[in-house]
């Protein structure tokens, strides 16, 4: 039985799946040191932590697996649709992750107070339950539409459309899919039930993009 | 002439036949449809007078442009970076297809694909809400125009920006740049943030909806822009279409020198 290709994923990653994760982080990095400013430092780092990252995490998704100039050679394989998701997927959500604690530990050293969003656990599940989402609602909507413009299309609707109408998103039954809720509204009564909304929405997503992806004749 | 009709004719009906562009659009128009055509349960039935169809023709089309351009600038910019991964940029060199009549038809067959669903359905709803007596037959002409001065330059702008930066930076940091660019220059307050909101770069066609249109009904606040100011922010944003196809048109060059 075909294992994970490590060599395989690194030999076809595309470089700025790196670089422009790094890019952005130092952005933001920089953005915070010459704001300098307590009140707009917290700010910044939710937004990168909780708002960018899932974004960026969103689009390299919906690229992950059909931008792969050897799909049809992968396809020819007897490699199994999970372990095609997971390799795909995996690695941007490494990359993210990173990220995401480096400016978590950069932040801290620079005195940012991540108290309003609670304790530990509440500060990772908020930035941690967004990217999932979107990495999931990316690549569920490349390959439901067989082309990566889709995902990259509904990512970046979902998230321009959450982000304006926040407070709308935190009322009424639209709360459980209000994807920044965390990072945003982390005092909300209803929070806990809206990440695992989330969460469940997220497995559904890849559970279907896992069922899609053994129709590969859709991506030829 | 005949040759850019060509190419823009070819490009409106390529981009017309994607299924990516009709179920973008499908899911906007009826996110909005729904917002527009029902009103929130406790809210009185809106039954427009004279003047407030020009405020309430600005109010819909603002809105609008909220996320329709969003959705235009991630699916135009793949439109001429696929002629290149295709090579069917290589063919058309070969032709005496002047570089001009080829971005210029690029250009206006995107943008006027992307313009007509949009205009077929404004019209639509606007029809509807004549037709239940919610709005006299003038508001058909002030949606129109809200379409034409806040709809147009925001996409016009958007796609023309789709088309050329796709060729210096990948597919996908573009899209990512865009729809934080989006949100960043358009939506955020200058006084949380430094913004190109406020600006005469502002693309969200504020300036215009406030300038031509009166703003929104019973707003509290004064308007902070006039007719002048929307002019000058047209003008502006024209002029970076331009500058943005002029661009184009010099790296296209000095890649088919280099070629």
């Amino acid at each position: 039985m075909k294992r994970f290709s490590l060599k395989y994923t690194l030999l076809t990653y595309r470089l700025d799946q790196l670089w422009f994760p790094l890019a952005f982080w130092a952005f933001f990095v920089i953005l915070t040191l010459l704001l300098s400013n307590e009140e707009q430092d917290f700010n910044i780092a939710r937004a990168y932590i909780g708002v960018a990252v899932p974004l960026i995490g969103g689009f390299m998704a919906a690229y992950a697996i059909l931008d792969d100039p050897a799909i049809e050679l992968r396809f020819a394989t007897p490699i199994r649709a999970a372990q095609i998701l997971f390799e795909r997927t995996i690695l941007i959500f490494i990359i993210q992750t990173v990220s995401a604690l480096a400016f978590i530990v950069f932040a801290l050293l620079s005195g940012v107070d991540f108290a309003p969003l609670g304790n530990a656990l509440n500060l990772h599940l908020a930035w941690i339950v967004p990217t999932l989402t979107m990495i999931a609602l990316g690549t569920f909507g490349a390959i439901l539409g067989a082309q990566t413009m889709i995902g990259s299309f509904l990512v970046g609707l979902v998230w321009i459309i959450e982000v304006i109408i926040r407070d709308g998103m935190a009322v009424n039954n639209w709360k459980y899919a209000y994807i920044f809720m965390g990072i945003l509204a982390p005092e909300h009564p209803d929070l806990i039930g809206n990440q695992v909304a989330l969460f469940a929405l997220s497995a559904t997503f890849l559970f279907f993009t896992w069922l899609l992806l053994h129709k590969q004749e859709r991506y030829i | 002439m005949s040759r850019f009709f060509g190419v823009l004719r070819h490009e409106f009906n390529m981009s017309l036949r994607r299924p990516g562009l009709w179920i973008a659009f499908g899911l906007l128009f009826l996110f909005y449809s729904v917002s527009v055509m029902y009103p929130v349960p406790d809210e009185k039935v809106t039954i427009l007078t004279e003047k407030q169809i020009w405020q309430y023709a600005g109010q819909m089309a603002f809105t609008f442009n909220l996320f329709l351009p969003v959705m235009v600038g991630i699916l135009s910019a793949d439109r001429l970076l696929r002629d290149f991964r295709m090579s069917v940029r290589e063919l058309q060199e070969s032709t005496p297809l002047h570089l001009v009549e080829y971005t210029l038809g690029k250009y206006f067959g995107v943008l006027l694909a992307s313009l007509t669903p949009v205009l077929i359905w404004l019209w639509l709803i606007t029809g509807l809400f004549i037709a239940f007596g919610n709005a006299p037959i003038e508001f058909f002409f002030t949606m129109t125009l809200a379409f034409l001065a806040i709809m147009v330059p925001a996409f016009a702008f958007v796609t023309a920006f789709s088309l050329a930066c796709p060729l210096i930076m990948p597919l996908r940091v573009y899209q990512i740049l865009f729809t934080g660019y989006w949100f960043w220059g358009n939506y955020i307050s200058p006084e949380f943030f430094p913004t190109l909101n406020g600006t005469l770069l502002t693309v969200s066609g504020m300036y215009a909806y406030q300038g031509f249109f009166g703003g929104f009904i019973n707003a509290a606040d004064p308007l902070q822009y006039s007719a002048a100011d929307a002019t000058l922010n047209l003008i502006v944003l024209g002029l970076c279409i331009a500058a943005v196809m002029i661009v184009l048109n010099l790296y296209l060059q000095w890649q088919s020198r280099r070629a």
